[in-house]
């Protein structure tokens, strides 16, 4: 993807100087067609995430578990959601191109009147290195890994996040001892967090293999 | 009272996932955010004299605001206090939710209830209901409590009869205006005995305590209610329900009644598109 979007912007370039100085597209439009190609690759990146299967808790019905999957279902980057009333369970699967929120998915289940007690995601990796305790950005989404060994992830694995509104108080407070850093508690970048990883303030998800 | 509760406990221990959508009370969870319902509900019973049966309608409109509140708009007819059938009363209920503990197999919450009632009836009886009988206010909490496949609810709140002529002398007096109300409710899920989509027939079966205290005069009842709960397609329910007096000593209009009950509703109904 990175060498596609390489290639289309040196060729852009490349035509733009053999244009007459009258042909040249103003800085508007450049930035416009830039921020355009930057979205495309975003969206390509979020592909990667595959498919979320989520158990919701604190339901006693068939009733309760529909209001959950219309929820679900509602929400504009969703595909398909296959319910499993037994188990309370929803297994998600997503839109081409549309960039899955997982924030949004645990607020559908909230507005639904219950609570998230567990969401795995199935991401798509390509090589990139885990180490415990620390962030990866993968494509647009920055990565908390907790409780992991070092290791190289390549290909669909499947991460379970930990964060608030994601697992019960009880799991929430079994992960809180894997870390001292102040952006598990918030969910968001802080201080703690290395600059480069992100702006201040950034969602951060906390996860485990 | 004690074989009751046990018998309560056991029905609720026994089987399957416990049901919360109770047919006489409300249960501490809200209906879905941004979801609108529409419930019929008939009450019959035969009058203190218990010669004629008297009917009440109540058209009851709810919505899920958000998560944590709902509210609650009716209307009733009946010919309970008047030779023919009537229209008698306006009501509206809202509902905050409080307290959340979700767990996997357990959830614990807690909500605070209000309602006002306007209607046209003077109320002659200790009874105290905003059901359509009279005008009045009442609030109150629930607490819902599901322990694996068991969930018991519970409230208690205050209601208050603010009828025209309460601090007069009539001949009717004396008479309760200020009540103490208090529920226990078990359900359990009797049919399907496993999920495997949203269009099974549910059939759950209630048991509900129904309890008044005066607080201005030494009277009380206690109400045993059973109920049958029928599930359609998770989206329509159709409750009967009967319920009867096990201990008292207010004047009632009756000391028990018949309920029906339709209720349809519509999810994502108020979301914004």
């Amino acid at each position: 993807m990175c060498t596609l979007v390489f290639l289309v912007v040196n060729i852009f370039c490349a035509v733009r100087r053999s244009l007459p100085h009258f042909l040249w597209l103003n800085n508007n439009s450049m930035k416009k067609i830039f921020f355009l190609i930057a979205l495309l690759w975003g969206i390509q990146g979020f592909s990667q995430v595959q498919q979320v299967n989520l158990t919701a808790s604190g339901l006693t019905c068939s009733m309760c578990s529909k209001a959950i999957y219309k929820a679900l279902t509602a929400l504009s980057f969703v595909k398909q959601v296959q319910p499993d009333i037994e188990r309370s369970s929803y297994a998600i699967t997503f839109k081409e191109n549309a960039q899955p929120d997982f924030d949004a998915i645990a607020n559908a289940v909230t507005g639904a009147g219950f609570s998230v007690a567990k969401l795995q995601a199935t991401i798509n990796f390509s090589g990139e290195q885990v180490q415990n305790d620390t962030h990866l950005k993968v494509n647009n989404e920055t990565f908390h890994f907790l409780h992991v060994s070092e290791r190289k992830l390549n290909g669909a694995t499947t991460v379970t996040l930990v964060d608030k509104n994601f697992v019960t108080a009880k799991e929430f407070k079994k992960y809180s001892q894997y870390t001292t850093m102040k952006c598990y508690p918030t969910g968001v970048m802080e201080s703690c967090c290395t600059k480069k990883d992100g702006k201040a303030g950034e969602r951060i998800y906390h996860v485990t293999i | 009272m004690r074989i009751l509760f046990i018998t309560l406990l056991v029905l609720g221990a026994l089987r399957s996932s416990a049901q919360e959508l109770y047919v006489f009370t409300e249960p501490a969870s809200n209906m879905p955010a941004h979801s609108l319902s529409v419930k019929q509900t008939a009450k019959v019973l035969h009058d203190a004299s218990g010669s004629a049966i008297n009917q009440r309608q109540t058209t009851e409109l709810m919505f899920g605001l958000t998560k944590d509140w709902m509210v609650h708009a009716s209307t009733t007819f009946s010919n309970m206090y008047s030779p023919s059938f009537q229209w008698e009363s306006a009501r509206l209920y809202a509902k905050y939710r409080f307290l959340t503990h979700d767990d996997l197999y357990s959830h614990f919450r807690m909500a605070a209830f209000a309602e006002a009632s306007y209607s046209r009836n003077v109320l002659h009886y200790d009874e105290l209901s905003l059901e359509g009988d009279h005008k009045g206010v009442q609030a109150g909490v629930i607490a819902t409590q599901l322990l694996h496949k068991l969930a018991i609810s519970s409230s208690v709140s205050l209601v208050e009869n603010f009828q025209e002529g309460r601090d007069e002398k009539s001949v009717y007096s004396p008479q309760s205006y200020e009540g103490l109300n208090y529920s226990l409710s078990a359900g359990y899920l009797l049919f399907p005995r496993n999920y495997t989509n949203y269009k099974q027939v549910n059939v759950n079966l209630y048991a509900e305590l129904l309890g008044q205290k005066s607080l201005d005069l030494n009277r009380s009842f206690l109400d045993v209610a059973p109920a049958v709960q029928l599930i359609f397609n998770s989206q329509a329910k159709l409750n009967a329900g009967y319920r009867f007096q096990v201990n008292g000593n207010m004047n009632r209009m009756s000391n028990n009644s018949w309920l029906l009950s339709f209720e349809w509703l519509w999810l994502n109904a108020l979301k914004r598109k």
